[in-house]
């Protein structure tokens, strides 16, 4: 059974393909595609620093103290003493600039500003100290590191000053897209995985869903201060993801007492949108145009500073949006209403300890919610109410400069309420507004619900309700211990720790009024006469719960064997049960995920590396695996009214089995998800600030959930039932499993033109081509059931986007005293496969059946250009800043999705275009 | 040129992969069942009397009606008047036991060819093109294909523009009633495609695959053939009320479509004419390649 997907204020999720072909008669059937995860991952929040002193001839210089400071480093500012080797490291700092001093009696002591770490980055900092009598600068701004010559990770760290000057929209699942590899918006598909096999995390806790393996948290994009997108190549520590991660790093504050309000309206209203298909009652309308809304409303605020200087450091921060969006055919717009909470506090109230815990909140309610349907109508207005509460505590226990113990703790409620309601709070919607003593703001649990068939009008989610809640209570140790020598053996960075995770999803799903009436033909009903219309009494609400149980260990090392290479390796182990309604284990898995990295600076200069690897990856938690399997599911007590001209009561050729359980079983030798990588990642930097970067990834997806139909017999291509096994031919009973056939290949080559932010301008080009083959796109990949009788199509996913292009860039312009930026990003996408379904009597309607994935056609390509305009002005204790945004200023509308088929043809409906033109304006005061 | 991830030379590099997962065992024998129907020489034939008391007799794979194959737990010579899977228990006297098959499949659909006349009339796989199809009704049934107002199909192009118009689609292999593909590889379309091939015997054969099956040791592979009505050429496994809707114009109809419980209730459909395995072939191994012989003719 599918859970439901939180959304984000500028597009409603995907929904499911099959949820579209099935409509409105067999939405039980739509939920039983459900394969889902959330995968377990360690904290990494913070970056590190190290390097060598010495002297102007190369040679080390050991008893140097190095004092690290920073404006954003609680504690206080750090002492090193360089080693015999000259060697010193500071590790578990926050995000942000730093400056870094070094002095030694008999050499002039040499400060280095500017000095920028970034989260889960080794800045390489080493320093030349001149003698007494030398009349080197000693003060320098250090220019930025164009190659990690350690690093071996595929990813970008998006820093504050890319968040800020790239026109990417206001949320993090917008801003993600700036990186290579990372394609669609909201949850995006990343290094060719489904939309449901990425990790996500908040200030190091895990905070995908651990239902749909989404996102399961906005926040206000003013707090973040680094977003991290990890493709591949990251160490055990890590985590797991058949995907990317997204790491998501919130500001700490400072001992500066800092303000920050903002607000912005979006509108993309300019030009009308065509191709809209149907009208409210369905009908089918010639390609014409809509008015269409597009408006966001954000405003927020920001406070942090310290609490107790150097020792305590807080910030909270608040925004609101607000977002009435229309989708094609959709004459009433979606009504996003949003309040998204920040609250943290961090302390270190000595050197050896830090403590750190945040509380984050997200009510949100979203009107008129399902905007690919065609009609919801006012008596069925679908409301989607979602939040939660995400809570962290941590400690960093430093217990020498060299080793610390980093635990955490972590609770997770959220919830998903997808029902109707009788009326709508929003008196411009065009809906009947509520009335007094009406409901207004609460789900109807008992106006029955109807539903249209033969095109009359469509409607999924109404009046079907769902009552998710879903919980997660974590808790990792780790503990690091870096630069240990090993002599001529050079030297060690050690980490191990385990992490305990448990998730719990309590839900209930039913029908208002535990009936449905469906109309007939697109004829008014007669609820007297019973005629054009039937009813579908279900057996009421089903309430049940699925647990997980994971748990994890990792241990592995970062061997420096010389000092321009690099040996990294380790492992991890995932162990993970999901149990389901009655407290059966009824998936239990566990993995070995080795890897193996290199990275080597061939010249020794840090201007070039070679590097790559091998790494096993894994998908460890499945609570919709559980629940797939829990036993649970509606009967369908009755059907009457006037089918097919004839009066019938008590119909038992269209009645269901009374009450109907679930046969679904899984297979006892179930498999964890995995896939294997291979990567190869060559970078050198041209001219100072100036690099250019290769990565090659391959990508081995093998054993993704799947299931098979065990009851139903087809004809020769699936389009027909021609037997059944066990019952009659309605009742499916479906078997899940993870067979070798159900796997990917993904290949990815990126070429990267990377320009440091220096001389006022910042800039990257990014060519990616990639090859996404297979027969199952993600682990959700059951909406393509492979049932006996058909074949194990492979062929192109939708991921098979051969050629896509990012350019994104910023320049503050020379027109001091003005601040000004200028900020642009520009995309292109090629097509993308796209699946052409038959009909098939097995379906009720059309699906995709024998025929190779992707031979009909490709999607047309997408081009998207996007500018910024940031102008800072000087005002009373701060600053005031005025932006700009222009977004696909050119107003491409190509189409980005389509409804495969609908009702009675087969032709390819524009289901949505590419956001339209949309112009931002926005206001910040910071001080 | 080749796609990179089907390039020999990457997939053997690949092979150095520490793969050894790939050789995992689900525990579940799941796989393609392969192999050979084969249909005597008599059960393509057949005599046409003709209202002007002429005959005709043809030898034609167009004669060969939808094989209909499943996989039971045995096969019983003397429960019907022909050898007929073993039933389950008889609840209901005029209802046969269920035969509960383990699967199946069949080879060549009773498929609509989108013109109300041919609504079960119609099998993929055995007509070369639309004009194959127009031609058999008009020349050797002697009863031509006419549309929705009853006018004669003029030809198979008419007939391939009334598919393509009325399914939304642009190529046969999308309607898939015809040949569409080069199923033997030799370069060109044409009656080779088709699903049967006539031997040096005569008799016919055609391949079958039953995809993803379960496999149970000792289970036998039985078919039937559903002959065409020697009255209008029309199938009885097929449902003429059911199926693709056709409702624009004057027009409203159904395509036809199978009846869900073919392989559980065979005889409830079997009849005169009809041609069934007499003897079933029982699997030792999910690796045998049967030939099996629908050669025993229900009188």
């Amino acid at each position: 059974m599918s859970g439901s997907q939180r959304q984000a204020h500028n597009a409603p999720p995907a929904r499911s393909l099959i949820a579209r072909l099935l409509g409105g008669a067999l939405p039980a059937i739509a939920m039983v595609v459900a394969l889902l995860h959330a995968s377990l991952a360690f904290a990494t929040t913070t970056g590190a620093l190290k390097g060598v002193t010495s002297d102007l001839t190369g040679l080390p210089i050991p008893g140097v103290t190095v004092t690290l400071s920073g404006v954003g480093m609680i504690g206080g500012s750090q002492e090193r003493v360089s080693d015999a080797n000259g060697a010193f490291n500071f590790v578990q700092l926050l995000p942000g600039e730093y400056e870094l001093t070094a002095a030694k009696t008999g050499f002039k002591a040499v400060t280095l500003k500017g000095i920028q770490i970034s989260v889960n980055r080794t800045m390489v900092q080493n320093i030349s100290l001149p003698e007494e009598s030398s009349d080197v600068e000693v003060v320098e701004v250090v220019r930025q590191k164009t190659i990690d010559v350690e690093d071996t990770t595929i990813g970008e760290v998006l820093t504050k000053d890319y968040l800020q000057n790239i026109p990417t929209g206001r949320d993090y699942q917008s801003a993600v897209t700036m990186a290579a590899g990372v394609i669609g918006y909201g949850n995006p598909n990343m290094a060719g995985a489904g939309t449901n096999e990425n990790t996500y995390m908040l200030d190091g806790a895990n905070i995908t869903d651990p239902v749909t393996g989404t996102f399961s948290v906005n926040f206000n994009y003013d707090a973040i201060q680094q977003i991290e997108v990890v493709l591949g190549g990251y160490m055990p520590e890590y985590g797991v993801s058949l995907g990317g991660i997204i790491n998501l790093v919130t500001e700490s504050g400072t001992n500066n007492l800092e303000f920050l309000s903002s607000f912005f309206y979006l509108n993309g209203n300019w030009g009308p949108r065509i191709d809209g298909r149907f009208t409210a009652d369905g009908f089918e309308l010639a390609p014409s145009a809509f008015d269409q809304s597009y408006r966001i409303i954000t405003v927020s605020g920001k406070v942090s500073g310290p609490v107790v200087r150097d020792k305590a450091w807080f910030i909270v921060s608040y925004e609101h949006a607000r977002s009435l969006i229309q989708n094609i055919g959709i004459d009433v717009p979606r009504d996003y209403d949003a309040h998204y909470v920040l609250a943290k506090l961090t302390v270190q109230p000595s050197s050896e300890h830090r403590f750190t815990t945040f509380i984050q909140l997200d009510p949100t309610v979203i009107d008129n919610t399902d905007q690919t349907t065609q009609t919801v109508r006012p008596e069925a207005q679908g409301r989607q109410a979602q939040g939660g509460v995400v809570t962290q505590a941590r400690w960093q226990w430093f217990l020498t400069p060299d080793a610390n113990l980093d635990t955490a703790f972590v609770f997770q409620k959220s919830f998903i309420e997808v029902g109707s309601v009788p009326c709508t709070h929003n008196r411009n919607l065009g809906y009947h507004p509520c009335e007094p003593g009406e409901l207004e703001n609460n789900t109807d649990w008992t106006t029955p619900g109807r539903l249209g068939s033969f095109g009359a009008y469509d409607s999924v989610t109404y009046p079907y309700f769902t009552f998710d809640d879903r919980f997660r209570y974590q808790a990792s140790t780790k503990l690091n211990i870096v630069s240990i020598d090993a002599g001529a053996f050079g030297t060690h960075d050690i980490g191990a720790g385990v992490e305990v995770n448990q998730t719990v999803w309590d839900t209930i799903q039913g029908y208002t009024g535990n009936v449905y009436y469906v109309d007939l033909n697109l004829l008014p009903y007669d609820p007297q006469t019973l005629v054009n219309w039937y009813a579908v009494e279900t057996t009421g609400p089903i309430k049940y719960r699925t647990t997980g149980s994971q748990w994890s260990t990792y241990i592995q090392d970062a061997w420096k064997v010389v000092p321009n290479l690099t040996l990294k390796g380790g492992a991890r182990f995932d162990r993970s049960i999901q149990r389901n309604d009655l407290g059966e284990p009824v998936v239990e898995g566990m993995l070995l995920a080795p890897r193996a990295y290199f990275s080597w600076d061939p010249f020794g200069d840090q201007k070039s590396k070679v590097s790559g690897g091998y790494g096993r990856f894994n998908d460890s938690s499945n609570l919709g695996v559980a629940s797939f399997v829990s036993g649970a599911s509606y009967g369908f007590k009755l059907v009457y009214g006037e089918i097919n001209g004839e009066y019938t009561s008590n119909n038992q050729a269209l009645a269901f089995d009374v009450p109907r359980g679930n046969d679904n079983v899984a297979n006892e030798n179930l498999l964890m998800p995995r896939v294997d990588e291979l990567l190869l990642i060559v970078e050198r930097e041209l001219i100072p600030d100036v690099a250019i970067r290769n990565n090659l990834v391959y990508k081995m997806t093998r054993y993704l959930f799947e299931y098979d139909e065990l009851n139903v017999i087809y004809d020769e291509d699936g389009s027909a039932i021609i037997g059944s096994r066990f019952s009659d031919p309605f009742n499916t009973i479906s078997r899940l499993r993870t067979p070798q056939l159900a796997r990917r290949n993904y290949i990815q080559y990126d070429l990267t033109l990377d320009k440091l932010q220096a001389k006022r301008w910042s800039a990257r080009l990014t060519w990616t081509y990639a090859n996404s083959l297979g027969t199952s796109q993600s682990s959700l990949s059951g909406s393509f059931a492979n049932d006996p009788q058909s074949q194990y199509n492979y062929g192109p996913q939708f991921t098979d986007r051969n050629h896509v292009v990012k350019a994104f860039g910023y320049w503050q312009l020379p027109t001091e005293p003005w601040d000004q930026t200028i900020g642009f990003l520009v995309t292109y996408y090629s097509g993308a496969p796209l699946e052409r379904f038959y009909y098939s009597e097995k379906d009720f309607g059309y699906s995709l059946r024998i025929f190779d994935r992707g031979i009909y056609t490709r999607w047309p390509g997408l081009w998207e250009a996007s500018v910024k305009f940031n102008q800072d002005i000087d005002v009373r204790r701060g600053t005031l800043q005025l932006q700009l945004d222009l977004l696909n200023m050119f107003n491409f509308q190509t189409p980005d999705s389509f409804w495969a088929t609908f009702y009675s043809n087969n032709r390819m409906l524009i289901a949505s275009r590419q956001d339209p033109l949309q112009i931002q304006l926005g206001v910040r005061y910071e001080f | 040129m080749n796609h990179p991830l089907r390039s020999n030379g990457l997939r053997s590099a690949l092979l150095l992969l520490p793969l050894a997962a790939c050789t995992y065992d689900e525990g579940i024998i799941v796989q393609d069942m392969v192999g050979t129907i084969v249909v005597p020489e008599a059960a393509a034939t057949r005599t046409f009397a003709y209202e002007d008391g002429t005959e005709q007799t043809v030898t034609d794979t167009r004669v060969i009606g939808p094989i209909y194959l499943g996989l039971y737990a045995s096969v019983d010579a003397n429960v019907l008047a022909y050898p007929h899977p073993e039933m389950g228990p008889i609840i209901d006297p005029d209802v046969p036991g269920d035969t509960y098959p383990y699967g199946g499949t069949a080879v060549g659909d009773v498929r609509f060819a989108c013109v109300e006349f041919l609504t079960c009339k119609t099998v993929s796989g055995r007509f070369m093109d639309y004009d194959a199809i127009v031609e058999w009704f008009r020349d050797v049934v002697k009863d031509p294909v006419t549309d929705s107002s009853g006018v004669e199909v003029p030809s198979g192009d008419w007939l391939k523009q009334e598919c393509y118009d009325l399914l939304f689609v642009t190529q046969d292999s999308e309607v898939r009633i015809t040949a569409y593909e080069d199923r033997n590889d030799d370069g060109v379309i044409d009656e080779k495609d088709l699903d049967f091939v006539q031997r040096s015997d005569g008799a016919f054969e055609a391949p079958f695959t039953i995809f993803q099956q379960d496999f149970v040791e000792g289970f036998s592979l039985w078919g039937w053939m559903d002959a065409p009505s020697p009255a209008d050429q029309s199938f009885r496994t097929c449902d003429p009320t059911e199926g693709f809707n056709v409702a624009e114009y004057d027009a409203d109809f159904y395509g036809g479509t199978l009846y869900d419980n073919l392989l559980n209730f065979p005889s409830n459909y079997i009849e005169r004419g009809d041609y069934v395995a007499s003897t079933g072939f029982t699997y030792q191994s999910a690796d045998e390649t049967p030939e099996l012989l629908i050669d025993f003719l229900v009188e």
